[in-house]
């Protein structure tokens, strides 16, 4: 396509369609890909689509770029965009922990989205680290609506430990099992402690340094006290909250219904719903699993926010 | 960085533009990725590579093949021919941006593979650099296929048996069509006959036995190829470089070498 072809766009957006590519934030550091829906509905919620870990911003196994796009179909705007420091965002020059950086890039993204579109109610859709703020954040800013939380926090159950442990004990093929996920642990510690320390050479073990201004996640679930207060704020608020567990999760959650085990308070069924995805991992390897998780979203969000 | 969208609006390509920071040289590079895990992966070490490479006045143009990353379409959808009139159109993307006249390649993995195939029939390539380029298309789906059973088993234990296959192969979570699939199938680094660049280099950022192949294929399209062969302090194709901010400087300066033909080094063998 030649430059005369080409539809005109700011030096720092690129559009195609329906998907606008483009950097905003304060200062201009933060890049996100916006995917519109062919007709927009009046009133319905963006999604905000966050990183997974460091993952960039198509998500695991491209899921995010699939989910935008479905999302978009049913008439919903998405938008997938790079935390601080994450894909194609620069790293943030201050001293804010990650946690803090993280709501603030998510604020900055929504304040983007109520400046040029008059946006002003989200949904935040995120794995992992993404679910954890999305969680964060809601419980600080009002224009989140909705939670869509995929292994977010879990919190164990007495059937849980029967599960997770009691089960296990009495098989003795488990204990074969054991002995192979020890030494694949062993081998994945290993290939972390050489990315992380590099390669011993001539005797000497080179040190690799952390590249400067990204601060590394470590994932730690709130005591559970805090997590019922501030589950119980959102609730009252209003949040829609939609929880996915995948048996990846299994040092964490094993049992569908688990989580009404761990939680059994009645209020908050008019507010959450929660789906175990008991053959998945955790980042949705398999595509009957990606397929379904697709599907399960649209369908949560049209009956949530029609 | 800009983001320049280019193609049909139905099959757009989605691309990032890295700007020198001044003055630039009359050359832009265009860095062509791979598919699937491997692009996941290699996003953070490509930035950086891009960011070096501007820092050296060099225009940058990074975008991802149609089926992949940010761009238009399934990841079942790709072929290697698509691929290459791609990259045939990222590059004049890149010279309606930039202004330049020069032009280099940078393939990573497969994106070598469609690098070194497309550059028989384009006159204005200064260099293609094959990073880590595959040389056998059997060997590697073999790898991509273990890649895939060992990504589910490290995740859900040793005894996980993945489910049955759907309509396309998935390989570490993202599907492939038949068209690809039977091109890898029957791909060898030999069939490439010809280029039209003037140089022709490669890295390679672990040890492998297949080096003196590939030695032998590129010194048959330019006598005067060049391999460097790097033991990586960070292995960017590992499920650990996903969860970790570093990034192969190593090999990221070697490449930056190479495209810009700044440090000309005789052929290394392991």
């Amino acid at each position: 396509m030649s430059a005369a072809q080409r539809p005109s766009s700011p030096p720092s957006e690129r559009t195609s369609g329906r998907e606008r590519a483009f950097v905003f934030g304060e200062p201009k550091q933060l890049f996100g890909i916006l995917t519109e829906p062919a007709q927009a509905v009046p009133g319905r919620p963006a999604v905000l689509l966050l990183n997974a870990g460091l993952v960039h911003r198509v998500g695991p196994h491209r899921m995010s770029v699939r989910l935008a796009r479905a999302l978009a179909e049913a008439g919903y705007l998405a938008f997938r965009f790079d935390l601080s420091g994450i894909g194609d965002s620069e790293a943030r020059r201050d001293t804010l922990s990650y946690a803090d950086r993280a709501i603030l890039d998510v604020r900055q993204a929504m304040d983007h989205l109520e400046k040029t579109r008059g946006i002003t109610r989200f949904v935040s859709l995120g794995l992992c680290s993404g679910a954890d703020n999305s969680y964060f954040t809601a419980l600080v800013d009002e224009r989140i609506v909705g939670i869509v939380g995929l292994d977010g926090f879990a919190y164990r159950s007495p059937r849980f430990y029967l599960e997770h442990y009691g089960k296990k004990a009495l098989r003795s093929a488990s204990w074969v099992t054991l002995g192979k996920t020890a030494l694949y642990r062993a081998r994945t510690l290993r290939r972390q402690l050489r990315a992380r320390f590099g390669t011993v050479t001539d005797g000497r073990l080179s040190w690799v340094p952390e590249a400067p201004h990204v601060r590394a996640y470590i994932r730690e679930f709130p005591p559970r006290a805090e997590y019922v207060a501030g589950t119980n704020a959102l609730v009252q608020r209003g949040v829609r909250m939609l929880l996915t567990y995948s048996a990846g999760m299994h040092e964490y959650y094993t049992y569908d219904g688990q989580f009404w085990d761990a939680f059994p308070y009645s209020e908050w069924k008019r507010n959450i719903q929660v789906q175990f995805y008991a053959g998945s991992n955790h980042t949705f390897t398999e595509l009957r699993f990606q397929d379904a998780l697709v599907q399960n979203i649209v369908t949560w969000m049209r009956t949530q926010f029609a | 960085v800009t983001p320049i969208t280019f193609g049909t609006s139905d099959r757009f390509l989605a691309g990032l533009y890295d700007a020198p920071a001044s003055g630039g040289r009359d050359l832009g590079v265009v860095i062509a990725s791979s598919f699937g895990q491997e692009a996941m992966r290699a996003q953070r070490a490509l930035r950086q590579l891009a960011i070096e490479l501007a820092r050296v006045k060099v225009h940058v143009f990074r975008f991802d093949f149609f089926g992949t990353g940010d761009s238009a379409g399934e990841g079942w959808e790709g072929t290697t021919a698509e691929w290459v009139e791609n990259l045939d159109a990222a590059s004049d993307e890149l010279k309606d941006t930039a202004g330049v006249s020069r032009l280099a390649w940078v393939g990573l993995r497969w994106g070598a593979v469609v690098a070194l195939k497309a550059s028989a029939a384009r006159a204005d390539l200064d260099c293609v650099v094959a990073l880590d380029p595959i040389l056998d298309g059997p060997a590697y789906l073999d790898d991509l296929r273990q890649l895939h059973i060992d990504f589910l088993k490290n995740d859900m234990g040793p005894s996980f048996r993945p489910g049955p296959r759907g309509a396309h192969e998935e390989l570490a979570g993202f599907p492939l069509g038949e068209p690809l699939l039977d091109e890898i199938r029957r791909y060898h680094i030999e069939q490439i006959e010809s280029t039209k660049a003037k140089r022709l280099a490669a890295v390679v950022s672990t040890p492998r036995a297949d080096l003196a192949r590939l030695e032998r294929v590129l010194q048959r399209l330019d006598p005067s190829a060049a391999i460097d062969a790097i033991q990586s302090t960070v292995e960017w194709n590992t499920e650990e470089a996903m969860t970790s901010a570093l990034v192969p400087n190593d090999v990221i300066a070697a490449v930056v070498t190479r495209v810009t033909g700044s440090a000309r080094r005789p052929s290394e063998r392991p």
